[in-house]
């Protein structure tokens, strides 16, 4: 999936990281650290949180077409939280950031929940606290997820010391 | 390092967007089924200015990623055309002969309807679909019952504001009205029907037309034959 930026800048790279973490993550487990914060800017619902279907697209074998491996179930939300105090404009005009959530499945709970720490993430004032208590934490225990999956993948490979591999 | 997409507020779309959708779509429907009756909308939610209620919701259920959209160009429009563009992601064009769907809030500064899209012969159905912004609707029989324009008798919330045309009365003949209908509308001026009788003339090609109120709907297909009556009202 990170075979390459596709020409995007750092910032959206950042964001769309942040953004597979949560996506990513144990709800239980973003729920606590979102929680441990220090109380967070009101925020509004301006979509959802609604579970709909994403048509999954594979790509054939041999030709690289594109081709529909079936529809999966996906919770999205979008808040708005403002962003006064942290905007540097001049104009009295009240600004909004919109914090997007998307997750596979059906929990509505887990996409709100996500959104709101994009968007807090996305406000000057929160963005590292919110990377250092909430993003960190869930990294570390998803790479520590990954780490123990690799090993347990590792244990089941068998080495045969008389033929000779293809892979080397 | 940070690009947050800072923005001017938007207002929530349907609380429950199925259902609103469908309850919206099957009042349009009817609409054009019975054309001249008044459906009220009950999914009615706040929407911005200068959209009113009717026309808002009309926007959320009908449009999406493949409906082109003429929104009318006036003061303060951007901030409809934010909130459409957020919430149904419809595509949007200046030319109007190349909309799907014609969202006019100031029927008044509408110069004309030669400017949308009447069809074609092998596709008469791909018109400019106009969802046209009246101030009021009103059935009632007989228009001189309309000078006190109490609010019993206007479907429009809007009895604050005077607005300083009248109502037009028009007759409605043609399919799916038994013998006639009168219609009553209010913010619509009299050269806007006077176009719209071309219908009668180009059919198959011609355009269709919803009146939007605050809260209620008006369907006008083009096989509606629609005379404005010499209006008594002051």
């Amino acid at each position: 999936m990170n075979s390459g930026d596709h020409g995007l800048d750092s910032s959206t790279l950042q964001r769309q990281r942040w953004m597979a973490i949560l996506a990513k993550a144990d709800p239980i487990d973003l729920e606590q650290y979102l929680t441990s914060l220090d109380a967070i800017p009101d925020y509004s619902l301006l979509r959802g949180p609604d579970i709909g279907l994403v048509m999954v697209q594979g790509r054939m074998g041999g030709t690289g077409h594109p081709f529909n491996v079936g529809e999966m179930p996906m919770s999205h939300c979008v808040v708005q939280l403002d962003s006064i105090g942290s905007s540097i404009e001049e104009s009295p005009q009240s600004k909004v950031v919109h914090g997007f959530g998307y997750i596979a499945g059906r929990s509505l709970h887990h996409a709100q929940l996500a959104a709101i720490v994009d968007g807090l993430l996305q406000l000057p004032d929160w963005h590292r606290q919110v990377w250092d208590k909430v993003i960190q934490p869930l990294a570390t225990i998803a790479e520590a997820k990954r780490v123990q999956q690799r090993q347990q993948t590792d244990a089941t490979q068998v080495n045969f010391f008389t033929l000779q591999r293809g892979q080397d | 390092m940070l690009n947050p997409t800072v923005t001017v507020p938007l207002l929530p779309g349907f609380s429950e967007p199925v259902d609103s959708s469908q309850h919206v779509f099957r009042s349009l429907l009817n609409a054009l089924a019975h054309p001249g009756s008044i459906q009220v909308i009950t999914d009615i939610i706040a929407v911005p200015p200068p959209l009113n209620g009717a026309c808002g919701v009309a926007g959320l259920t009908l449009l999406d990623g493949e409906t082109r959209v003429w929104l009318q160009p006036r003061d303060g429009i951007e901030v409809v055309r934010s909130w459409l563009q957020f919430h149904c992601g419809c595509p949007w064009t200046t030319t109007p002969s190349r909309a799907d769907f014609a969202i006019i809030s100031d029927p008044l500064g509408l110069e004309s309807l030669q400017i949308f899209n009447w069809g074609e012969p092998e596709v008469p159905e791909q018109s400019t679909t106009l969802l046209v912004q009246v101030e009021a609707l009103n059935c009632c029989i007989n228009p001189e019952q309309l000078s006190l324009q109490s609010p019993a008798e206007s479907l429009s919330s809007n009895t604050q504001s005077i607005s300083q045309f009248q109502y037009q009365a028009l007759q409605l003949q043609g399919p799916g009205i038994e013998h006639k209908q009168i219609l009553n509308v209010r913010g619509i001026p009299l050269q806007f029907w006077q176009e719209l009788a071309l219908n009668q003339t180009t059919y198959p090609l011609g355009l269709d037309v919803f009146l939007l109120s605050s809260n209620g709907v008006v369907g006008l297909p083009r096989t509606t034959i629609i005379r404005p009556l010499s209006s008594t009202l002051d």
